[in-house]
């Protein structure tokens, strides 16, 4: 069946292609997790009125994640090339897009956790100040559990992200479905390849989508 | 046990600095209730932010017992809030938390025992009346419960002050007295000193000893309640008396200034009981001999007594207006002295 449908998809590429993508996208994604987490909880914490409000801070760190969410992703990846071999030591493979995955995704998720920090009451923020709560208690009791779903939904729509630019990091060397489907598919014109690839990433976003908007609804008590 | 020695606070709004609180001196005892009332805007919300130190005074002096909070650096007045409990009008609990972990959440900032806690949330839980409640999460709980909750974590770490931001006025009337008799007896069981302030005549009527009326970052008056009360003398206190009256739906058509204080004591009575009759008033001004005068009220039969309010107001002197209303007390009338004759 599967070799009458798609007969020039080797199956074992075909996975090998799989795994990469899920590889980068997992790797990726933990790492944007964390450095969005602690830029976004910076952005939120030096933005006006709140805690440690500091207007030269907070203007350096928004700037600097403004460029970085600006710079088209295809783009992002060839001007980090030397920072990439001083880095990883070569230009190729899965290990190679992950400078360049985590760079482009961090600034974008750490806007989502700043978002999500807004939402969080400023009546709770100062009722743990009164309670005699210090900056820590507050990022880790308060702000983060109470932003909880908005952190699981906007890790959801980067990780969606992730995916697309893996493909695209693909294209220039560094494997997975991206590769296989311009390399082996579009390049020896098997379409057929291209379209087993592509169903694949349809199957991998729509399994973060369902995951995510699981999590969302079990942090929310609201 | 909190004392306030000429206090100042401003807030800068653009240019131009706008004071909050305005030379502001006040002494608290300890185990008293102490309200503080006045409009939104008149400098009560940041008042009590600064007897805690969430924000800092400009000038002034305050102390909360041993602490002296106009120089206590971050670090100490950190370790001194669980010591002093605050509440809130929006609750201002964590949703992601059940009822028993934001008790909890008190316990953890002020480093209690893992071990201890559990015990201490189970006898908070006990205490506010919330059994059964405890895995709820706030967002299942109704406005009184959230307050309870409130009122739990305030009291977790055994605090010696306890501060209310305007704790029941985002709550309905019933439930509004039921959280003030908690209060109340919390103030009774623990001799624990509790601020609160309002916007609200009823709240200081029902619970304070003492009162301050705040208007446009000064106190304008203070003393004991009864006295405040009895005796109006600044502007912003009689419109406070006239809301009381107001929410009685007295207002429009007994306007306090119109009453010839010259004629006497103003009284609210109460009929309700058992013994109440309509008749006891005419008792009275037979007995008594007093032309003893109705300005409002409602009174309505029911098939044992009477119940309702009257206003009225007795031509007496203070001594004879006791006996006065001790007559009608034995007849299940209660009274509340809303105004006396001015003494020039």
């Amino acid at each position: 069946m599967i070799e009458w449908l798609f007969p020039n998809l080797r199956l074992a590429q075909f996975w090998t292609a799989t795994l990469d993508t899920l590889y980068m996208t997992a790797v990726s994604g933990a790492a944007t997790f964390v450095l969005g987490l602690v830029l976004g909880t910076a952005l939120f914490l030096t933005s006006p009125g709140q805690l440690l409000a500091n207007r030269p801070v907070y203007g350096a760190l928004s700037l600097l994640t403004n460029i970085f969410r600006s710079i088209p992703f295809i783009i992002l990846i060839v001007l980090l090339i030397p920072f990439t071999r001083f880095v990883v030591g070569r230009m190729l493979g899965v290990n190679a897009a992950l400078p360049a995955l985590i760079i482009g995704a961090a600034p974008f998720y750490a806007r989502l956790v700043e978002i999500g920090f807004r939402e969080v009451a400023k009546g709770v923020i100062e009722a743990t100040r009164a309670m005699g709560g210090g900056i820590g208690t507050i990022i880790f009791k308060v702000l983060i559990p109470e932003a909880g779903p908005a952190l699981a939904s906007g890790l959801t729509v980067t990780l969606i992200s992730l995916v697309g630019y893996t493909a695209m990091a693909g294209v220039i060397g560094a494997g997975g479905l991206g590769h296989l489907a311009y390399l082996e598919g579009f390049q020896r014109n098997n379409g057929d390849v291209t379209l087993a690839a592509t169903g694949m990433v349809l199957v991998i976003v729509f399994a973060i989508q369902f995951a995510g908007d699981l999590v969302t609804r079990i942090l929310d008590k609201r | 046990m909190i004392e306030l020695h000429n206090v100042r606070k401003s807030f800068q709004q653009g240019r131009v600095s706008v004071p909050a609180v305005d030379g502001v001196s006040l002494s608290i005892a300890r185990g008293q209730i102490f309200g503080v009332i006045g409009y939104s805007g008149a400098g009560k919300s940041t008042l009590i932010r600064l007897i805690n130190g969430l924000e800092h005074l400009d000038s002034g002096t305050i102390t909360v017992g041993e602490l002296d909070v106009s120089r206590a650096g971050e670090a100490e007045l950190r370790r001194a809030r669980p010591k002093i409990g605050m509440i809130f009008q929006h609750f201002n609990l964590l949703w992601s938390r059940t009822v028993a972990a934001n008790i909890a959440f008190a316990l953890e900032i002020a480093g209690a025992r893992k071990a201890d806690i559990p015990g201490r949330v189970a006898e908070l839980i006990k205490l506010v009346g919330l059994e059964g409640r405890e895995h709820a999460y706030p967002s299942q709980l109704s406005g009184g419960q959230k307050q309870r909750v409130g009122i739990a974590r305030a009291l977790a770490n055994r605090p010696d002050v306890l501060l209310c931001d305007e704790a029941t006025s985002a709550l309905d009337p019933e439930t509004t007295d039921a959280i003030l008799d908690l209060l109340s007896g919390i103030n009774r069981q623990f001799g624990l000193t509790i601020v609160l302030i309002t916007h609200e005549m009823h709240v200081v009527r029902r619970i304070c000893d003492q009162v301050a009326v705040m208007d446009a970052g000064r106190i304008v008056e203070a003393g004991a309640v009864s006295e405040v009360f009895a005796r109006p003398q600044s502007e912003v206190t009689q419109r406070f008396l006239r809301q009381l009256l107001a929410g009685e739906g007295v207002g429009e058509s007994l306007d306090l200034n119109a009453v010839d204080p010259g004629q006497g004591a103003l009284v609210k009575l109460t009929y309700m009981g058992p013994q109440a009759r309509q008749a006891a008033l005419a008792d009275a001004i037979r007995h008594f001999d007093l032309p003893i005068n109705i300005l409002h009220g409602r009174v309505s039969r029911t098939r044992e007594a009477s119940v309702g309010d009257l206003y009225v107001q007795i031509p007496a002197s203070d001594e004879k207006l006791e006996e006065v209303l001790a007559f009608l007390r034995e007849r299940d009338i209660a009274s509340d002295i809303i105004g006396r004759e001015k003494r020039a």
